[in-house]
């Protein structure tokens, strides 16, 4: 997984990115419009639903634990293994709806787009290790994934039979994902989840100026306090001798504190960093590039760095009602 | 009975014209209002107000308040009624700081002293519910308001509660402190709320970010070392930490301190070479302004650059050149590692970055790497006597784990091993009980790996004993919120172990300390409820040795 080889999309992915955005625009300002004027749009932009829909699946690659689990060659995850994935789904969309609140995380079952996906699966003779990355229906936009230790293979093998009894799986294996999710939450965070685009409009900075994204804290499920973190990912297009010359960059927009301005609550970034993803990644100077180029363009916004603000509450501290009156 | 003010409908104008702009239509009126249909009408309040429609939710609230008039007072009437106020006075809070503020002064007065009478009311309607809710939001709406004493009066009663959230009130109190001017007020209620809830993020930040501004930046540095153990904390640690490097200069050996952290931070968040080419080249070369101009015509070069450029170029070559080491490599001997490997502090940390590199190669796929970072970060081959006192510890047992899945019969493992043992027999000899303890803490994570338990010195219960026993002696001399804790999951593997040997009773000691570290990583509910909980179920100890 080498940085120089994590090469930028293709511009059928860009326009499939656009499209997209573009399509959930129209549906949600028709929502939208349905509840308020267009007049006070503005002043509601903290139920905007910025936020994209996901799922998250758990599955048992290992052969070892489906063995185990359902005897037979392991080959296939057999009922045992089926009925314990789904109870592991179940327990981690819940980890996930408390720690990834900026994703709208949505019951299995339904038609989604983006999937995440939790894999147990082993490496020869070492370990079982859990893997985290982001399937999406139509190949689009890169993703990584995260893989991190999660048993002891050898140890695994000679367990006794009781061990493999489902309901304690079910509780230990669950403690285990969770344990592991927030020990490598800021790769998970950066490389995987954060991949899920929002819809959030971005200003670029003019020199000596911050940068502004045009969304709530309370949108994102935002804790105030640290500050957030954007990718941007952007295309540059100059001309050179007559020709058009596009060329993909990556803004990190880092320490984003949400502020207001015209009665609307959005992120101010003071500091940028900037990458050319290709023909190689390397830093560049980002106001350098913007004065020499004919335009840059927002491909898609993504969340890098992020906290979740505590459930019941929203990003001021205000503690909202409980469920059951 | 209520004061009629509190119960009233809110005016027409407060409310706007949500009512008649919102499509979703208010439950239909019934001829016989019941305790029932308000029920619902405030679930549905809610729902609407989760979903971020402010303002119809404060005109279903206020209904359902004017419905509740009419009743006649029962419990349950007290309850709905209280949570309609409760919600209503959010709502309108909740659309009072989003909207676009053209109301009058007196107005916006107004409108705060309603809403902080709902909250008052619905307090006092049931002080078991909203003791803590409504006086931590009455604070709310009086910080927003610019009455920070006001404010901080509120939060602190919300911190008296017994809230599940009265972590979250101690924040809001040590921000009123923090802009009353009081920073030694606002650090200890920080402090009171991580020890309320360790996890709580806002209050790690706020801690950080008051001592960055208000305090001497050793307290930062005090702070960050202590924090530097757990990968959870790691964003927040590396974010002051980078602080700390652009101010550099200002304290001698500062800049120095911020840098040796920094790497120590990658490690503990296990950042492989990509990692932190990906994330942090930019970052490192921008906080000492090593960052090379070609782009804009080489002007940088007329001044030398600062001297921690020449350690963040260092770990930033070892980073970008890493693939391609050979096998020679890992005797610890480093092309351009000067300034990380010229004194035995920074060895110390070279030596974990080095076991981070070994962990992602071998999450990797890429064993032989991962032996090779592992062997250099613990500057095998010991050749020449025991193991040098820089070596990374933490890197005992993955190497273990790599040389026993070698083919040559276990000899790598036993000749590991017996340095290893050396190397803690002269920490014993030195009564060095911090190195001690971190080497038994390594061996019993090897032997209960390896299903070792009962075979003296090489075996997880000798091993894990002996490391209690050291956190012990070193928590001796330590104060009551700076004690040391074992890892919780080492624990609940010796409390397993322990039962399988028959030693229950001790089982049931170490279990406290189980339930405790659970607590404390924000997993209690996985906890063990009894001593001897899932040992039956447990791999029953090896008694044979390796040897």
């Amino acid at each position: 997984m080498s940085t120089r080889s994590r090469v930028s999309s293709s511009f059928a992915e860009v326009r499939h990115a656009v499209h997209r955005a573009m399509t959930r625009a129209a549906t949600l300002s028709s929502a939208i419009l349905c509840i308020v004027t267009p007049a006070r749009l503005h002043a509601d932009t903290h139920h905007a639903p910025v936020r994209p829909r996901a799922q998250v699946r758990v599955e048992i690659a290992s052969k070892l634990y489906r063995i185990k689990l359902d005897g037979g060659d392991g080959t296939r995850c057999g009922a045992t293994c089926s009925a314990l994935e789904t109870a592991l789904t179940t327990r981690a969309r819940t980890a996930f709806d408390a720690r990834y609140r900026f994703v709208d995380w949505r019951a299995s079952g339904e038609q989604m787009r983006d999937t995440i996906v939790v894999r147990l699966r082993e490496r020869p003779r070492a370990n079982v290790e859990m893997v985290v990355t982001l399937n999406r229906r139509a190949p689009a936009l890169s993703s990584d994934s995260v893989a991190v230790y999660f048993d002891d293979f050898l140890a695994a093998r000679s367990r006794e039979p009781s061990y493999w009894d489902r309901t304690q799986l079910q509780k230990v294996w669950a403690d285990t994902i969770e344990a592991r999710l927030d020990a490598h939450a800021s790769r998970v965070i950066s490389l995987v989840i954060g991949r899920l685009p929002l819809l959030a409009p971005v200003n670029f900075p003019s020199a000596d100026s911050s940068s502004r994204v045009d969304v709530s804290a309370d949108s994102l499920r935002a804790a105030l306090q640290p500050p957030v973190s954007f990718l941007v990912r952007v295309v540059i297009a100059s001309t050179r001798q007559r020709t058009v010359y596009e060329q993909n960059g990556e803004l990190r927009l880092n320490g984003c504190v949400e502020g207001s301005g015209a009665g609307q609550r959005r992120y101010v970034c003071r500091k940028l960093e900037f990458i050319l993803t290709d023909p190689v990644r390397e830093s560049a100077n980002f106001f350098a590039v913007k004065a020499s180029a004919d335009r840059i363009t927002t491909k898609s916004v993504h969340l890098y760095e992020y906290t979740s603000a505590p459930r019941n509450t929203r990003s001021s501290g205000l503690v909202i009602p409980a469920d059951n009156p | 009975m209520m004061p009629r003010s509190i119960l009233a409908p809110m005016p027409m104008r407060w409310l706007g014209l949500a009512m008649s702009l919102s499509c979703a239509p208010l439950p239909a009126q019934s001829s016989v209002v019941t305790v029932s249909r308000v029920r619902v009408a405030v679930q549905q309040a809610r729902a609407r107000l989760e979903a971020g429609d402010a303002r119809a939710a404060a005109a279903q609230y206020d209904s359902a308040v004017t419905q509740l008039q009419e009743l006649p007072v029962s419990s349950d009437r007290t309850r709905i009624l209280s949570s309609a106020l409760f919600g209503r006075a959010v709502a309108v809070q909740q659309q009072a700081s989003t909207a676009v503020d053209s109301a009058a002064p007196a107005e916006r007065l107004a409108q705060q002293q309603r809403i902080v009478a709902d909250f008052t009311e619905a307090e006092r309607l049931d002080s078991a519910r909203f003791g803590g809710a409504a006086s931590n939001n009455i604070g709310i709406v009086l910080r927003e308001a610019g009455d920070h004493r006001g404010a901080l009066a509120a939060f602190q009663r919300a911190t008296a509660s017994a809230d599940a959230i009265r972590a979250q009130f101690f924040v809001h109190a040590a921000q009123e402190y923090a802009a009353l001017s009081l920073p030694d007020s606002a650090a200890q209620a920080y402090r009171k709320a991580l020890r309320i809830d360790s996890t709580l993020t806002s209050a790690r930040a706020g801690l950080l970010e008051l001592l960055s501004t208000r305090f001497p930046a050793d307290s930062v540095v005090a702070v960050v070392t202590k924090w530097s153990v757990n990968p959870a904390h790691g964003r927040l640690v590396i974010d002051a930490l980078y602080d700390l490097l652009r101010s550099g200069g200002r304290t001698a050996g500062l800049p120095d301190t911020a840098l040796t952290l920094l790497a120590v931070n990658f490690a503990t968040m296990g950042l492989g070479p990509a990692d932190i080419l990906r994330d942090h080249e930019t970052r490192l070369l921008a906080a000492v302004q090593c960052v090379t101009t070609e782009r804009e015509g080489g002007a940088g070069a007329k001044a030398p650059p600062p001297p921690l450029c020449v350690p963040i170029r260092e770990m930033l070559g070892l980073a970008a050149r890493s693939d391609a080491r050979d096998a020679r490599t890992y005797n610890r001997r480093f092309d351009g590692s000067r300034w990380w490997t010229s004194r035995v502090d920074r060895l110390a940390v070279w030596s974990m970055l080095l076991r981070s590199f070994a962990a992602a190669y071998d999450a990797a796929g890429n064993p032989g790497l991962a032996l090779a970072y592992y062997e250099a970060a613990l500057a095998r081959p010991w050749t020449n006597g025991p193991p040098p006192p820089w070596m990374d510890i933490e890197s005992i047992a993955p190497m273990a784990m790599l040389y026993a899945e070698r083919s040559d019969g276990g000899a790598s493992l036993r000749e590991f091993l017996d340095g290893v043992f050396q190397g803690k027999s002269m920490a014993y000899e030195q009564n060095d009980t911090a190195r001690l303890r971190r080497m038994h803490t390594a061996l019993g994570a090897l032997f209960v790996s390896r299903a070792e338990w009962s075979n003296g010195a090489r075996g997880a219960l000798f091993q894990l004993d002996r490391m209690r026993q050291m956190t012990r002696r070193l928590n001796d001399g330590r104060l009551a919120d700076d004690k040391l804790a074992d890892p919780p999951d080492l624990l609940n593997q010796l409390r397993v172990g322990l039962c399988r040997a028959g030693r229950s009773a001790e089982a049931g000691i170490v279990l406290r300390d189980v339930v405790v570290g659970f607590e404390r990583s924000d997993r209690a509910a996985s906890a063990p409820k009894a001593a001897c909980e899932g040992a039956a179920s447990a791999q029953p100890p090896a008694r044979t040795s390796h040897r």
